[in-house]
């Protein structure tokens, strides 16, 4: 049967710990300083002031959220600004239990894709959702639900996705 | 208009294994030794060691110690890694290897230590100096630096 | 044969080896490249000095943690003074390492070529989870605090609202590869599990359990390629590499068709084309789909058209995708069983259907003969699709 005797020594976290594997360590740390260009400088300074700004294409007609300069199906520069709704529908969503690094949360967090009203057809974004029932997710009855947007007050807002604290449903769930 | 955005990249922590190949230099670095491979169909010795040979990708059986440590190259530093003078410059050197008088490939970049500095010619003859044994680990700094013979 | 290119070489597959997979190893990332490539030059009975070109897959550099890394690990890999090339799509680069290796071989550009994709997850400390956390827009999507489960959740839920599938069927995939992977000499994870294991397992970010997911690991895997001429005079049985495709959806994942996956469909009909196949669920003997998490293995037979929209639980259900089912999924046990070092599990994937072609599987030997298996990944930000079709 192949593979033959598969070589490699497995090894213990605690073979570290107690000697056995000996090893060098390091870490990384790299700052970047990242120029939003046109686009997401307007998009960033639009969520300041409360608004969600996408692009339009008239070449295809479509709108896209988060702007972009170009248009991926016509290949082309997107043509004019447009404010899109800061409503939208849940096109789906999940309960997060863990965090990035993979330790629990200490409350589990409710993450959905949602398409904003005025963008494009399948224009989703990344948010959380609020003031939802952690069950209504997992039977799935939020999906499709219409939501809104919950900003911070506008003199705790920078200039992020986060000035948004989360979309909570406008309609029964 | 908000033109910058900061972030970070980072992993909090890396641990490297040494490795087969690593293993017969840990040992000799903890005993205050240094050892090279050596490979028999190529008739070759590699520093630093590896586990196999890189050309005829045979395995490794035999790591010989060096007895012959020189000088190839050297490099003065003045500056840190953020552009501010040091209090007193570091000298590093490309260190190269002999085993009985055959060349060893490769070789080791290390710190140098220089006490007079019209010693410092290439090709003259190094020495390692250990940290104490019980501050040995079997890595690469159980080396403090060469000093000049 | 029906190739829709010119091709100046048939290609074809004259051996393969692998290193275990497992959580921790304790070879340094060159020495898992030399120890696969080692066995996969023995198997097919050549040397290191008979390989002209070499082919390297990893995924991000953050894994091993060694900037250059291709750079670094050259010598595991025998490329000293040779042609090496380093080709990367994220997950998909097992499978995309082994297209370029085909194209080194089918442009006549090489005679023989090594192909080696290797991945060592353990030095992440605390959890190599975290590494992912880095690969999304550092603008949009990384001050949410976004990590990769979160997008994997968000499409199986999309999935199972669209198809109504229920999480029961999407665990049979789970058993059924863990249990395939008992039979596999190098896996990790092999285990007599059952749905219900699956679902009482942690909940790490609904309808994502734990043993939905495959494990961290360390691994390589290596197979060496040659052209038609060369291949005869090896081997009687030379397994043929009969169509590559390959393809990328946009970075914006939040505006795709998070139901069906369409960057697989076109990649899979680039391969189909070039291989002469009209109808896959007929022509395709058995696939080695990639199956990080569970219901990405249904999601995958959809876009490859080895099932309808929907339908790919029904046949799971059904047994058609165990060993001796129809239509073989994963014979191997997959990223869940075998384990899933990134790029060496593609590559392991293509390395399973040349040894099932060849009649080498032992134990895994699915029942029906074989004469057309297809082995595929999935990498990049969820976005890229790559596949390779070998015959015998
Ligand atoms: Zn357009
Ligand atoms: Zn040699």
């Amino acid at each position: 049967m192949k593979p033959e005797n598969p070589p490699g020594t497995p090894y213990k976290r605690n073979d570290l710990e107690e000697g056995r594997v000996l090893y060098t360590e390091d870490s990384l740390e790299l700052w970047y300083r990242w120029s939003l260009g046109k686009y997401l400088s307007k998009y960033l300074e639009g969520l300041k002031e409360g608004r969600i700004l996408g692009r339009y294409c008239k070449a295809c007609g479509r709108i896209y959220v988060p702007p972009r300069e170009v248009c991926q199906y016509c290949f082309r520069e997107t043509d004019e600004w447009v404010e899109v709704g800061d409503t939208g529908r849940v096109n789906t969503a999940v309960v997060s239990y863990i965090q990035a690094d993979r330790s629990r949360m200490d409350k589990p967090l409710i993450i959905a894709v949602i398409e904003l009203e005025g963008a494009s057809k399948g224009m989703g974004i990344l948010h959380r959702l609020g003031e939802v029932d952690p069950e209504d997710v997992i039977n799935r009855k939020i999906f499709g639900k219409k939501v809104k947007a919950v900003w911070k007050p506008p003199e705790e807002r920078t200039g992020s996705v986060n000035d948004i604290l989360y979309f909570k449903p406008v309609e029964e769930v | 208009m908000k033109k910058e955005f900061r972030f970070k990249i980072d992993v909090p922590k890396y641990i490297y294994p040494i490795g087969r190949g690593g293993e017969k230099f840990a040992e000799g670095l903890k005993k205050g030794e240094l050892y090279a491979a050596y490979c028999e169909i190529c008739d070759n010795y590699m520093m630093p060691p590896s586990a196999y040979c890189p050309r005829c990708f045979s395995e490794i059986k035999k790591y010989e110690k060096v007895t012959n440590a020189y000088l190839d190259l050297y490099t003065i530093l003045w500056k840190d890694f953020e552009g501010k003078d040091l209090e007193e410059p570091i000298i590093y050197g490309f260190i190269r290897f002999e085993v009985d008088e055959e060349p060893v490939e490769g070789g080791l970049i290390h710190r140098l230590k220089v006490d007079d500095p019209s010693k410092m010619v290439l090709g003259v003859r190094v020495n390692p100096i250990f940290k104490p044994e019980e501050e040995r680990r079997g890595t690469i700094t159980d080396i403090e630096y060469f000093v000049i013979e | 044969m029906r190739m829709n290119i010119h091709l100046k070489n048939r290609v074809a597959c004259v051996g393969a080896g692998m290193t275990l997979f497992r959580r921790r190893l304790y070879e340094t990332s060159d020495e898992l490249m030399w120890l696969a490539a080692k066995q996969a030059l023995e198997d097919a009975g050549l040397t290191i000095k008979d390989i002209d070109c070499v082919v390297y897959g990893t995924a991000p550099d953050n894994f091993d943690g060694i900037h250059m890394q291709s750079e670094a690990l050259a010598d595991g890999g025998g490329a000293l003074n040779k042609p090496y090339t380093r080709v990367y799509v994220g997950g998909g680069t097992g499978v995309f390492s082994a297209i370029a290796g085909w194209w080194h071989v089918a442009s006549g550009l090489c005679r023989r070529v090594l192909v080696i994709a290797e991945e060592k997850m353990s030095h992440v400390q605390p959890h190599p989870q975290y590494v992912f956390h880095h690969i999304f827009d550092p603008v949009t999507e990384k001050p949410l605090g976004v990590n990769l489960i979160w997008i994997f959740a968000l499409e199986m839920h999309r999935y199972m609202y669209k198809y109504n599938i229920k999480k029961e069927d999407i665990a049979l995939v789970s058993v059924k590869n863990k249990r395939n992977a008992l039979d596999h000499p190098a896996a990790q994870l092999g285990m007599k599990i059952t749905v219900e294991d699956v679902l009482n397992s942690e909940v790490l970010v609904w309808p994502v359990q734990r043993l939905d997911i495959s494990p961290i690991s360390d691994g390589a895997v290596a197979l060496v390629f040659t052209d038609e001429e060369n291949a005869k005079q090896l081997t009687d049985e030379p397994i043929w590499i009969e169509g590559v495709g390959w393809n990328l959806d946009t970075m914006y994942w939040t505006n795709r068709d998070l139901a069906f996956p369409t960057y697989l469909y076109y990649a899979g009909k680039m391969a189909y084309k070039m291989a002469g196949i009209h109808n896959p669920r007929k022509e395709i003997d058995f696939a080695e789909v990639y199956d990080p998490f569970d219901y990405k293995e249904l999601h995958h037979m959809e876009g490859l058209q080895l099932a309808r929209k929907g339908e790919a639980p029904i046949l799971t259900r059904e047994g058609v995708t165990e060993r001796d089912g129809d239509l073989p999924i994963n014979p191997s046990g997959g990223l869940l069983g075998v384990g899933n070092p990134i790029a060496a599990a593609g590559l392991m994937k293509v390395a399973e259907v040349y040894w099932q072609l060849k009649g080498q599987a032992g134990k895994r030997q699915v029942k029906k003969d074989v004469v057309t298996g297809l082995a595929q990944a999935w990498g990049d930000l969820m976005q890229v699709g790559t596949v390779i079709i070998m015959r015998r």
